[in-house]
C-alpha cells in the first residue's frame, strides 16, 4: 500500500473552500449517500440552500454558522494514489485551526474567490502556510463560473497572488481556474475555459512527486524515554523515539547531545524480537552496550556530528494567545521531546499580517509574526549539517496550552566552552558499579539540587527541610553558600568576572552529589536567569528546581519553580514537600 | 515506508508521548476492532508491555461473547483490566431495554455517566484478577488524568473534529472551539487541575486500515466481526439491544478486507447498526460533547 499525501485546504471565509471539497468527494463517490441524504434533509427542514459545503460542516454548530469551525479530515483516492484533506477553515478567529490543518499537510491548496480577490486571511495564509514549511501549494481560483469563465478574471487574479507568494517565498506550483459548484476542472478539464491549457486539479495533484529521501541523510534521533520494565523479568534498558534521519544497525557507535554522552548500539528490539536495521520514520528502541544515563529530550547523532550547543537564539515566531508577548515574557519552548523553559530577551521586529509590513509596537499580539531573541535555560543542538525540521521548528506553550509556533534561524550564544567542558567530563566521566538509577530507585527519590533563594528565613527552612526528609529516609544533604565560597572556591575572588567559574565549580559539585543519589539542597542570597543557565547547563534536565522563599526573590529570575510566600517555617517545609512529591522527587 | 508502517510509528509516538505526559493514564477498551488495535499497538510501543489500565465500561447489555473474548485477552496477556459499571441506574432500572428511558438517555447513564464516574474514581472500579479469573472490587480510586481512546475520523462526522491530544473541561466536556493548535507532532499535554486529556492514535487510520493491521500482525478479534453462516455480521459492535449485524458474506479478516475495497460498504456508514446515532438529529455529537467515548 503506497503512503498517503495530505492535502490542506485554505483561503478567506466564504471563498468555497468546502463548496470544492464537497463537490470532489461527492464526484469521486467518497461521500455515503446515507450522509447526503441525511443533510440534504437537514438543509430541507431549516430552509437553506443544500451546498456540498454541508456534508463536511458535520457538526451542528458550524452548520448554524455557516462557517468551518475546525480541521476536519477526510479520505479519497484518485487512480494513482490515495489523499486524505484536511478541511482547515478560514475565519479569523479559528486561525489556530487552520495551524492545525496546515502543519501536516504536504500539499496546501489556497482557494481564491474570482470576483473578490485577495483579501486580508488569504494573505495571512500565505504567510502561515510558508512559515509552516509546506512543500507544494496550488492556487484555485474558485467561481469562474461567477465570471462567465472570463481569461481576464483569471490572469488578473493569478497576477496579483503571484506577485504575493513571490514577495513571501513561497512557490506555487499550480494556478487553476475552478468552478467549485459545477466541478469545472476540478476531475476534467473544462471545456468552458478552454484558454486555460494546464492539466485538471486532480491530474496536477497526481503528477506530484512526494517521496522523500530522509533515510539518506546522517542519523538524528530526538529520545523519547527510556524505559526499564521490570515485569516478567525483563531487564532491558530500551532508549525509545522515532528516528527523525538515517538509519541505524547493532554495534553503531551514537552520541547523545547536549550531555555529549557515547556509547554502542547493541540491540534494536522490538515485539517479536531483535531486529538488525531501522529507518528514518520509524518509532522504535534500542538497547546500548554501556550503561549510561541518558534522558527523554536528548538527541542521538552518528559521531560524526560537530556540536554547536546553544541557548541564545534567532528564532521567527507567530502568535495565537489572547494574551500579547513583549521583552522578558516567559513561556515553554518545545522542540522535539525536549520541553525547556524560555525567555524572551529581545524582538526585533514584529509584522503586521494584513499589510506584511513591520510594526513600530513593542508587544506581539494574537495572530502576529516577530522575529526575537530567546534565552532558553538549557542549551539546544543547533544542528547546522542536518535539514530536517524536527530540530528547527518547536511549539510555544504558555498556560497549559500551545499557543504559537517558532523557527530557529540562527544561535546567538557565547558559552560554547562550558558546554564543551560538560561534554569532555559526561565522556571521560568513570562510573562506579552502583548506578545513580540503582541509588535513587533504593532511596525512592529523584536525586536533583533545590537551590532556595529569597528571605533570610531560607537557611532556617532548608536545614528543617533536611532534617524532616532524613527523619523518614531520604539522602539529602544541605550545603549554604558560604561553605562553598571559603572551601572550594577559596583560591577565586568573589568579583563578579569570577562568578561564572564559581558556578561552574558548584555545578559540577552538584553533578557529583547528584550522581550518589542526593538530594543536594543550596541555598543563595540572590540568583540571576543567568546563573541559572549556568547550572542548568551542566546537569541533566529538569535535575534543577529553584525554590523562592518569601517575596524578596530576585525579580530577574523569575518565575521559580516553586514558589513559598508569608508562611511560617514549618508551613513552608510541609509545602516544599508537598511540591516534591508532585514532582516525583520524593516517591515513598 | 508503506502507509501501514508510517500510521503505526505515528500511534506508537502518540502512545509514548501520551505514557510519559500523564501519571494516571489508563486506556478505554470498548473490545471492538479499533481499540484493540490499539492495545496491540501499546505493546509494540512498549516492547511486550502495557503500562497503564485498560478500562472497559460494562453496560451490562454487550453481546455475551465480547466479554468471553475480553476476559480471555487479559488472562492471556496478563493485562491490568479496571471494569466500571453505572449499577445505580441499572439498580434502578433506568434503561432503554427496560423501557423506562430512550436510547440517547441510556448511552448516557450506562456509558458517559459510568465512564466519567470509573475515570474520576467517584465510581467503583471492579479488576480482573488473573488468579482466580473473577471480578473484585479494586481500592485504586486515583482519578486518571490521561485517558487514551480509538476513536477514529473516518467513523463519523464529529469524530473528524478531534485532535490528537483532547482537553476536556472539569465535567467531561468538551469545547470544540477552544481547542488549542496542535501541530509540528507537538501535543498538548499540560492540563489544568481537575480536567483530563483525551488521547487519540487511531485519528488517521480508517476502517480499511483498521483491518489491514489486524491481518498483518494477525490481532486476535472477536468473532462477531465474521459472519458464521447466516451471512451477516457486526461491522462494529455495542450494547445488543441497539446494535444490529450487516448483511455480509465475510467470514474472515482477509474477506473483509476484500469486501470493503470492492466499495459496497462505503455508502453505508460504519456506526449504521448503532441505533443510538439517529436519535435526536445528532446522537453521537451531543453525546460525545457530554464526555462519551
Amino acid at each position: 500500500m503506497n503512503s498517503v499525501v495530505n492535502i490542506v485546504f485554505c483561503g478567506h471565509v466564504d471563498h468555497g473552500k468546502s463548496t470544492i471539497v464537497g463537490r470532489l468527494l461527492a464526484e469521486l463517490k467518497v461521500v455515503s449517500e446515507e450522509k447526503i441524504h441525511t443533510v440534504k434533509q437537514y438543509c430541507e427542514n431549516n430552509s437553506k440552500p443544500f451546498e456540498y459545503a454541508f456534508l463536511i460542516d458535520a457538526l451542528k454548530d458550524e452548520r448554524s454558522q455557516g462557517i468551518t469551525i475546525e480541521a476536519a479530515r477526510i479520505f479519497f483516492g484518485s487512480s494513482k494514489r490515495n489523499y486524505m484533506i484536511l478541511d482547515a477553515p478560514g475565519h479569523v478567529d479559528f486561525i489556530k485551526n487552520m495551524v492545525t490543518g496546515a502543519a501536516r499537510a504536504d500539499v496546501a491548496v489556497i482557494v481564491l474567490d474570482a470576483i473578490q480577490g485577495v483579501q486580508e486571511n488569504t494573505k495571512r495564509h500565505i504567510h502561515l502556510l510558508e512559515f509552516l514549511g509546506i512543500r507544494q501549494v496550488f492556487v484555485l481560483i474558485n467561481k469562474i463560473d461567477q465570471a462567465e469563465f472570463n481569461e481576464e478574471v483569471f490572469v488578473k487574479i493569478k497576477t496579483e497572488i503571484s506577485q504575493l507568494t513571490h514577495r513571501l517565498n513561497l512557490n506555487v506550483s499550480h494556478i487553476i481556474p475552478v468552478s467549485g459548484y459545477y466541478g469545472d476542472n476540478l476531475i476534467h478539464r473544462s471545456s468552458k475555459t478552454s484558454w486555460y491549457l494546464g492539466p485538471s486539479f486532480l491530474d496536477s495533484l497526481d503528477e506530484v512527486n512526494f517521496e522523500r529521501h530522509e533515510d539518506t541523510l546522517p542519523f538524528r534521533m530526538w529520545v523519547q524515554d527510556v524505559y526499564k520494565f521490570t515485569e516478567n523479568n525483563d531487564s532491558r534498558r530500551i532508549v525509545a523515539g522515532c528516528i527523525a534521519s538515517g538509519r541505524i544497525a547493532p554495534e553503531m557507535e551514537l552520541t547523545f547531545y547536549p550531555s555529549g554522552k557515547r556509547s554502542r548500539i547493541k540491540t534494536i528490539e522490538s515485539l517479536s524480537g531483535p531486529i538488525l536495521m531501522a529507518a528514518a520514520g520509524e518509532s522504535i528502541g534500542f538497547t546500548l552496550q554501556d550503561d549510561i544515563f541518558i534522558q527523554r529530550g536528548e538527541i542521538a547523532t552518528d559521531p560524526n556530528v560537530k556540536p554547536v550547543l546553544s541557548s541564545r537564539i534567532v528564532a521567527k515566531i507567530f502568535w495565537l494567545g489572547r494574551q500579547s508577548l513583549g521583552i522578558n515574557s516567559e513561556l515553554t519552548v518545545k522542540i522535539g521531546t525536549a520541553n525547556i523553559k524560555c525567555r524572551i530577551r529581545s524582538i526585533i521586529e514584529i509584522f503586521d499580517v494584513a499589510t506584511l509590513e513591520k510594526t513600530s509596537e513593542d508587544v506581539i499580539r494574537a495572530n502576529q509574526f516577530a522575529r526575537l531573541e530567546l534565552e532558553l535555560r538549557k542549551p539546544i543542538l543547533f544542528d547546522q549539517e542536518n535539514d530536517c525540521s524536527q530540530f528547527k521548528r518547536f511549539v510555544l506553550v504558555r498556560d497549559y496550552a500551545i499557543q504559537g509556533g517558532g523557527m530557529i534561524e540562527e544561535s546567538t550564544d557565547t558559552n560554547r566552552v562550558l558546554y564543551d567542558r560538560v561534554i569532555n567530563r559526561n565522556q571521560k566521566w568513570i562510573g562506579g558499579a552502583v548506578k545513580r538509577e540503582d541509588r535513587e530507585s533504593k532511596f525512592e527519590q529523584k536525586s536533583c539540587l533545590l537551590l532556595v533563594t529569597g528571605a533570610d528565613s531560607r537557611k532556617l527552612i532548608c536545614s528543617k527541610l533536611e532534617r524532616t526528609l532524613f527523619a523518614i529516609g531520604h539522602q539529602v544533604f544541605y550545603l549554604g553558600m558560604g561553605s562553598v565560597i571559603h572551601g572550594l572556591d577559596a583560591d577565586i575572588s568573589n568579583s563578579p568576572v569570577e562568578r561564572e567559574e564559581h558556578l561552574r565549580r558548584l555545578a559540577e559539585l552538584s553533578h557529583i552529589m547528584l550522581e550518589a543519589g542526593m538530594i543536594f539542597v543550596v541555598t543563595t542570597q540572590s540568583i540571576t536567569q543567568e546563573d541559572i543557565r549556568i547550572l542548568s547547563s551542566a546537569l541533566p534536565s529538569s535535575a534543577l528546581i529553584t525554590i523562592s522563599i518569601g517575596d524578596e526573590g530576585t525579580l530577574e529570575a523569575r518565575p521559580f519553580d516553586i514558589c513559598i510566600c508569608g508562611t511560617d517555617e514549618e508551613t513552608s517545609v510541609s509545602k516544599i514537600i508537598e511540591e516534591l512529591k508532585a514532582r516525583e522527587v520524593l516517591q515513598k | 515506508m508503506d502507509h501501514l508502517s508510517q500510521l503505526e510509528s505515528q500511534s506508537i509516538f502518540i502512545l509514548r508521548e501520551a505514557y510519559h505526559a500523564f501519571k494516571n493514564l489508563a486506556m478505554l477498551w470498548s473490545i471492538g476492532k479499533d481499540s484493540t488495535v490499539l492495545l496491540w499497538l501499546s505493546r509494540k510501543a512498549f516492547f511486550g508491555h502495557v503500562p497503564y489500565p485498560l478500562v472497559h465500561i460494562d453496560t451490562s447489555y454487550k453481546i455475551p461473547e465480547m466479554i468471553t473474548y475480553r476476559n480471555k485477552l487479559v488472562m492471556d496477556l496478563k493485562l491490568n483490566l479496571i471494569i466500571g459499571q453505572n449499577k445505580n441506574a441499572l439498580a434502578s432500572r433506568k434503561t432503554f431495554p427496560d423501557g423506562v428511558v430512550d436510547r440517547l438517555q441510556c448511552c448516557r447513564l450506562l456509558k458517559t455517566e459510568a465512564l466519567n464516574q470509573t475515570l474520576s474514581g467517584k465510581g467503583e472500579r471492579y479488576y480482573l484478577n488473573h488468579v482466580t479469573g473473577k471480578t473484585e472490587l479494586s481500592n485504586h480510586r486515583e482519578p486518571f488524568t490521561g485517558v487514551i481512546v480509538g476513536a477514529r475520523s473516518d467513523e463519523e462526522g464529529s469524530r473528524s473534529k478531534e485532535r490528537y491530544f483532547s482537553p476536556r473541561g472539569i465535567e467531561n466536556n468538551w469545547e470544540i472551539s477552544e481547542q488549542p493548535p496542535e501541530f509540528w507532532n507537538q501535543f498538548n499535554t499540560e492540563f489544568r487541575p481537575g480536567s483530563h486529556v483525551r488521547v487519540h492514535p487511531l485519528l488517521d487510520w480508517t476502517e480499511l486500515n483498521i483491518w489491514e493491521y489486524i491481518q498483518r500482525e494477525n490481532i486476535p478479534v472477536v468473532p462477531l466481526y465474521f459472519n458464521r453462516g447466516d451471512n451477516k455480521r457486526y461491522r462494529s459492535l455495542g450494547c445488543y439491544p441497539c446494535t444490529q449485524p450487516i448483511e455480509s458474506p465475510s467470514r474472515d479478516v482477509q474477506e473483509i478486507i476484500a469486501e470493503l475495497k470492492t466499495g459496497k460498504l462505503s455508502k453505508i456508514p460504519e456506526r449504521s447498526g448503532r441505533a443510538q446515532d439517529k436519535d435526536d438529529g445528532g446522537g453521537l455529537e451531543t453525546l460525545r460533547k457530554e464526555g462519551y467515548m
